[in-house]
């Protein structure tokens, strides 16, 4: 059998699908468009620094970071069995509504006291993203989607 | 399937706020993200988690995808989601028997090749094929290499398969 045979019986015996209900959610994906706010991109993954891994426990917290030019988010994540909470801070500082998108289609609201701290629990696992408005920069900015 | 053409008009169409344009893309490369995350060893809970961050992903920076990107994206955006997964979440194979006395077999020899080479023959058994960008982009590599393991991987698959049915 030469490799493009192989290859082609692979592709016809395959039998594992993108499940109808992922379909749905990846078409419905597209009303979570956010059109009139800042992105924030991922500054730090604490999953992803090398220098804590060797030191890092399992069921330590994962310490997220975004941030634009005006605005930065710091998250710690932390896993209790099936929920995730969420401890952050919003820097510049000030009271600012948070609003979490989390398990795909819940939401969750929050509001920063002065020195720009939240804490929230109870968040379904899967995909997460936080948006807020923060009135001293003037600007409403939402964090890139990751998985928690 | 679209054509070149075709997919450059679904993501203009998508950037402008076209459902209908979105959905088409979504049923073009569903089959592409799903085998990435799955070739990883992924269950199938952890790899729906996997492959909706990275269409969420797509949602957000569809801006700055190009049509002749959208593949290979779609594949690193998978590969690094998965990777992390592996390190949060706890995977527990699951890998059903297939219905096919041959394919199972098939996927029985799968099973037996290290880590990498069940990645790479996963992702070559999606349908419509990965392009070479798209299967270097699913693994990590460059190109010139993913081809050469590729052949690799397909050759010790059929070392492994019984001679009968190895024609």
């Amino acid at each position: 059998m030469t490799h493009d045979d192989l290859a082609a019986r692979l592709r016809g015996s395959d039998d594992d699908p993108p499940p109808a209900g992922l379909l749905a959610a990846a078409r419905a994906a597209y009303s979570w468009r956010t059109l009139d706010t800042d992105l924030c991109a991922p500054s730090y993954d604490s999953l992803l620094d090398e220098a804590l891994s060797a030191v890092r426990g399992e069921q330590d917290a994962r310490l997220l970071t975004f941030a634009t030019e005006e605005v930065s988010v710091d998250l710690e994540v932390s896993a209790d069995g099936r929920t995730r909470a969420l401890v952050g801070q919003v820097t510049p500082a000030g009271p600012a509504e948070v609003t979490i998108r989390h398990g795909g289609a819940a939401e969750t609201t929050a509001t920063t006291d002065e020195l720009g701290r939240f804490a929230v629990g109870g968040l379904l696992p899967g995909a997460f993203s936080m948006r807020c408005f923060v009135p001293s920069a003037g600007r409403a900015v939402h964090t890139d989607w990751v998985l928690i | 399937m679209p054509a070149d053409g075709e997919l450059a008009a679904l993501v203009v169409a998508a950037r402008r706020g076209d459902q209908s344009a979105w959905d088409a893309l979504v049923h073009r490369f569903a089959p592409l993200v799903w085998g990435v995350a799955r070739g990883h060893g992924l269950n199938a809970t952890a790899a729906a988690d996997v492959a909706q961050t990275t269409w969420l992903r797509l949602v957000e920076n569809l801006a700055s995808v190009g049509h002749d990107d959208l593949g290979p994206w779609l594949a690193s955006c998978t590969r690094a989601e998965s990777a992390q997964a592996l390190r949060w979440i706890d995977p527990r194979r699951d890998r059903r028997p297939a219905r096919d006395p041959d394919a199972e077999t098939l996927w029985v020899a799968v099973e037996g090749l290290p880590a990498r080479s069940r990645l790479a023959l996963r992702v070559l058994a999606v349908s419509p094929a990965p392009t070479d960008d798209e299967f270097a982009a699913a693994l990590g590599c460059t190109v010139e290499a993913g081809r050469l393991f590729a052949a690799d991987c397909l050759r010790r698959l059929s070392e492994k398969l019984p001679s009968a049915t190895n024609q």
